[in-house]
């Protein structure tokens, strides 16, 4: 099953985390731009795909329709930028489970990233760094013993990482509490972002926890530090969860009126069935909301963005329809 | 009239800036201005230009003045890939990792203030030498002696930096001393 639908550790506020390496090849130029050595570059992955294992494709941005680009996309696998504007040059590497993505010819040669569900920097930390070696080891890195691993944007060199973790907080942010969060975060060496992408429309109450410094940290003191800070934001948003389904009544009454019109809509845009999915998932992780488990909402969430709907259905949909197919689609996970 | 940074076009661009209190006019050529990013001044719905807004923070870290930066950088080239320092400061991204070399002083400078360092700690692969990557496979013991011996590294570059200007000044019997230092740290290694 994909690492996207499962849950793990910390799950009821932790929906995922993600290693990033930025890497780039010796004997190339970074950013390339030429035909020419983006071919070489290709085939020089293409022909050491065997050496490196993982049961890694090579796909091509300009072989993929735009749904599906759209789709990964969707999945955060890879960026919208680097699916749109990087579709004549860029290619990736992905296995079955998509729990590993490696972007070719975006900022850098390679992105290497790998996910998993819940809190578990530290596997994906070990995942990551025991393909990195092995790619670094075929294909050969650009490195320099004072700077570290090369990148083309000098605000990523040194260990080339970004440690992310993906988080749940309907509740400091329904109390207001969030904006201490964000004070208290800020003064260490850590990005918090609300995960809203006006462009898709797509709001939601997820936000995602970075490492700012990549030179001077190791990767075992980045991934350890954004880990500690995820779960201290982890514990603030158990707590205010307490202290509003103390009030159980006001909650309960929020949360199953949420989930009543998920199930009886007819037609739903994606902004509010965000906003109502995120009271569900809340309840679900509160144990209120019975009637649904973890798998489901981690299906719904997936499923009523636009181009995993199209997937799913393996059909094009117009705006119109694609409201009513929404609310299809989630009576169908609902009743599943 | 011709540009005042390229002397070769016809001007059609006027500029004048005011930076605490220097007023500074110019008539550049319209290649020139959008070279210095100033055709775009009264675009107000200009959506942030990421690459560039970094790029500006180059610029300001590195201790040159608006025009001047212009013109010395034009000189300064990777001899790898032929990006300029003005193409950095302009686009925030470096060519190839030749350039980390290339304008390795002004980085320095700049990767102190954006990440807080400018020297990278932990894993490195090393492609082409086995007994390195054996040494970092094997965690806690290794990994301490790996960061003794990159302490060790840049204790070696700050006395040869020493012993250098030693020489310059001319204070010999320092100079020595310093020599006689460097010896031994690497006979210790």
């Amino acid at each position: 099953m994909n690492w996207y639908l499962q849950s793990g550790k910390d799950s009821d506020v932790v929906i995922s985390s993600r290693i990033k390496f930025s890497r780039n090849l010796k004997d190339f130029k970074f950013n390339l731009k030429d035909r020419n050595s983006i071919e070489q570059l290709e085939n020089k992955i293409k022909d050491n795909l065997y050496l490196i294992g993982y049961d890694l494709k090579f796909i091509k941005l300009k072989d993929l329709d735009d749904i599906t680009k759209q789709s990964l996309v969707e999945k955060n696998l890879i960026t919208q930028d680097f699916a749109f504007n990087k579709s004549d040059v860029g290619s990736i590497l992905i296995n079955d489970e998509e729990n590993i993505c490696i972007m070719i010819n975006d900022e850098d040669h390679l992105k290497l990233q790998v996910f998993t569900p819940g809190l578990d920097l530290e596997n994906a930390l070990n995942l990551a760094v025991e393909i990195d070696k092995k790619i670094g080891k075929v294909l050969g890195y650009a490195t320099n013993k004072k700077y570290g691993y090369l990148t083309s944007n000098p605000n990523n060199c040194g260990t080339g990482l970004r440690a992310s973790v993906l988080v749940h907080l309907p509740a400091l942010l329904e109390t207001g509490n969030i904006n201490q969060i964000f004070d208290i975060v800020s003064r260490f060496e850590v990005n918090i972002k609300r995960m809203n992408n006006k462009i898709r429309a797509d709001e939601n109450d997820m936000f995602l926890i970075t490492n700012k410094k990549t030179l001077g940290l190791t990767e075992n003191e980045i991934s350890e530090s954004i880990k500690i800070i995820a779960q201290k934001i982890t514990e603030q948003e158990r707590r205010i969860r307490k202290i509003l389904a103390k009030n159980s009544i006001e909650l309960e009454d929020r949360i199953y009126r949420s989930y009543g019109i998920l199930t009886n809509c007819r037609k739903i845009s994606l902004e509010e069935a965000n906003k109502l999915l995120s009271y569900v998932k809340l309840g679900t992780d509160l144990g209120i909301l019975k009637e649904l488990d973890d798998l489901r909402v981690q299906k719904l969430y997936l499923y009523i963005k636009p181009a995993n709907m199209q997937k799913y259905l393996g059909k094009v949909l117009n705006s119109e329809d694609k409201d009513i197919e929404r609310a299809n689609i989630i009576k169908q996970i609902i009743d599943s | 009239m011709l540009c005042d940074n390229c002397g070769k076009r016809e001007a059609n661009v006027r500029y004048s800036e005011s930076i605490n209190g220097m007023k500074k006019d110019m008539n550049l050529c319209e290649e020139c201005a959008k070279q210095l990013g100033i055709t775009n001044q009264f675009n107000f719905n200009m959506p942030l230009d990421f690459p560039n807004f970094f790029g500006s923070f180059l610029e300001d870290f590195s201790d040159h003045e608006f025009m001047p930066l212009f013109e010395e950088t034009k000189t300064a080239r990777c001899d790898n890939c032929g990006t300029t320092f003005e193409d950095i400061v302009n686009t925030g991204r470096l060519g190839c990792a030749n350039c980390y070399e290339a304008f390795g002083d002004k980085l320095d400078a700049i990767l102190k203030r954006l990440q807080g360092s400018s020297r990278h700690v932990g894993r490195l692969e090393e492609t082409f030498n086995n007994s390195k990557i054996e040494n970092r496979e094997n965690n806690t013991s290794e990994n301490k002696k790996e960061i003794k011996d990159e302490k060790q590294d840049s204790k070696l570059e700050k006395l040869q930096e020493d012993l250098k200007s030693a020489i310059k000044e001319e204070r010999y019997e320092d100079a020595a001393k310093i020599r006689d230092e460097i010896k031994k740290l690497k006979e210790g290694d």
